[in-house]
């Protein structure tokens, strides 16, 4: 694994439904779950990632290629978090954010979790319980009570629509 | 998809503001319990920094509270337009629940002219109130003279913030020390109605002083009493506060507005805040010092010992 000048390593990264992805070294080490397998030196062959399905970690390799290709302003990359994640549905970024966590990208699984609250704000409890598939466990009795301990806090919710 | 772990479910509900994270606690138990629990409450708190929350309170009452999201203010109308937008009166749980702090106001620390018998020197006074101890203490005196009517401080970095005449006058909570900050060098002879907005990009360093924003309008009666209250950075937006209304200025196009909200109380202070999920009032605070006080009550009677304070020499 010594750095050799020039050409730039490359990794094969598998998901968990098989499918390989190459990706630059530089770029994957943004993870510090592959950057720990390039440093012992086992990541010759193909990385297995049994978290991650393909669909996911295609998305997560763009990122890598995209933020790596930024040079250190911080500005510059948040604007590009914010872009990259403005157009992802929330089973999308729910997949991201058990990725980024998997992978140790702790810049990922920020920008993840800061939008996912972003889109949580205005949304009705029916909407978190469907979404994150939650049982709602409260007898109706019990709803009603702790539901009207903050009343105030149900108005001005996005009607029960998806997405 | 209910798989997520709880420690991620946590980063993720520590990013929600206070207010639907209160709604969501009818989620389920489990959620309940996660958004109640002191811990996360602590935890939540130091990630809300930022706020689009507008805080407002009558300054002649000192009584009620109101908020207002800045997303409402809208800014895209034409210049001066009238906005009305309805304020609701905000509390964690009812009225019941803005804290009942003593006369003869809401502030949290509060500095006291005083003039010492002879009338020939001042003092202020500087108390802060302690939630846990549930009574004002008197910390060091103010080396500052302040002016008697002045705005409250506003809190950054754990610390209070006056602008005085040509610094800034800094009360660190966690030392309960004075220190002062400087202002940006002064501009040259100002001509006209000018006014400047500064950022201090690194808190405390006098060269990271940054001229944001300058511009001059002949509407304003007085420059003085416009305030700044917000920065919204996204969008390139800073509202500031002049007499009872708010003049919005969109730093892109260099060009104010005036808006006008419905509702609020004349002469008002107002603070941007972030939506925290502490109780004040009946506070856990307050339970943790009865008990505190139980324990000591019990300890005394184990011991047999009077209550005596012990004698400083």
């Amino acid at each position: 694994m010594a750095a050799e000048t020039g050409t730039p390593t490359t990794l094969t990264l598998k998901s968990n439904d098989d499918e390989l992805f190459s990706v630059a070294e530089s770029a994957a080490i943004l993870s510090v779950t592959i950057r720990n397998m390039v440093e012992d030196g086992c990541a010759g062959g193909v990385i297995p990632l049994d978290n991650v399905d393909g669909k996911t970690l295609a998305s997560v390799i763009t990122y890598m290629n995209g933020i790596s290709a930024i040079p250190a302003d911080e500005e510059k990359k948040k604007s590009y978090r914010d872009k990259f994640l403005s157009d992802k549905d929330f089973e999308t970024l729910a997949d991201m954010v058990l990725a980024a966590n998997y992978l140790n990208m702790s810049c990922l699984m920020d920008a993840v979790s800061a939008k996912i609250a972003q889109v949580m704000e205005k949304k009705s409890v029916g909407w978190v319980r469907r979404k994150f598939g939650i049982e709602n466990d409260y007898t109706p009795e019990e709803e009603a009570a702790v539901k009207e301990e903050h009343k105030w806090t149900f108005e001005g919710v996005e009607t029960d629509d998806d997405n | 998809m209910s798989d997520i772990p709880s420690d991620l479910l946590k980063e993720i509900l520590r990013r929600v503001t206070g207010e639907p994270l209160l709604r969501f606690r009818t989620v389920c138990k489990e959620w309940r319990r996660i958004i109640d629990d002191p811990s996360f409450v602590r935890i939540h708190a130091h990630t809300q920094i930022s706020s689009n929350t507008l805080l407002i309170r009558n300054s002649t009452t000192n009584t009620l509270l109101y908020s207002l999201n800045l997303d409402t203010l809208n800014h895209n109308e034409s210049k001066q337009t009238i906005e009305v937008t309805a304020v609701k009166p905000f509390s964690r749980s009812g009225a019941t629940d803005v804290p009942n702090l003593p006369a003869p106001s809401c502030h949290v620390v509060r500095i006291d002219r005083m003039r010492t018998t002879d009338s020939t020197t001042t003092v202020h006074q500087t108390s802060i109130y302690s939630l846990k101890m549930n009574c004002w203490r008197m910390v060091k005196d103010c080396p500052y003279d302040f002016p008697g009517h002045r705005r409250p401080g506003v809190f950054l970095n754990g610390a209070l913030h006056w602008v005085l005449e040509n610094k800034i006058v800094v009360l660190v909570l966690g030392t309960e020390d004075y220190r002062e900050l400087p202002m940006p060098t002064k501009p040259g002879e100002s001509v006209g109605q000018l006014v400047e907005g500064w950022v201090m990009n690194d808190y405390g360093v006098e060269k990271s002083w940054t001229k944001l924003f300058s511009f001059t309008e002949d509407f304003l009666l007085d420059v003085d009493v416009l305030t700044p209250i917000a920065y919204i950075k996204s969008k390139g937006l800073v509202i500031l506060q002049n007499f009872d209304d708010f003049l919005l200025f969109d730093i892109q196009s260099n060009s104010a507005k005036m808006v006008t909200v419905s509702g609020l109380p004349s002469n008002f202070y107002c603070q941007i805040m972030p939506q925290s999920l502490f109780r004040l009032g009946r506070s856990f605070a307050v339970d943790v010092k009865s008990k505190a006080a139980m324990k000591r009550e019990r300890k005394r009677k184990r011991m047999g010992k009077p209550t005596i304070k012990p004698q400083a020499r």
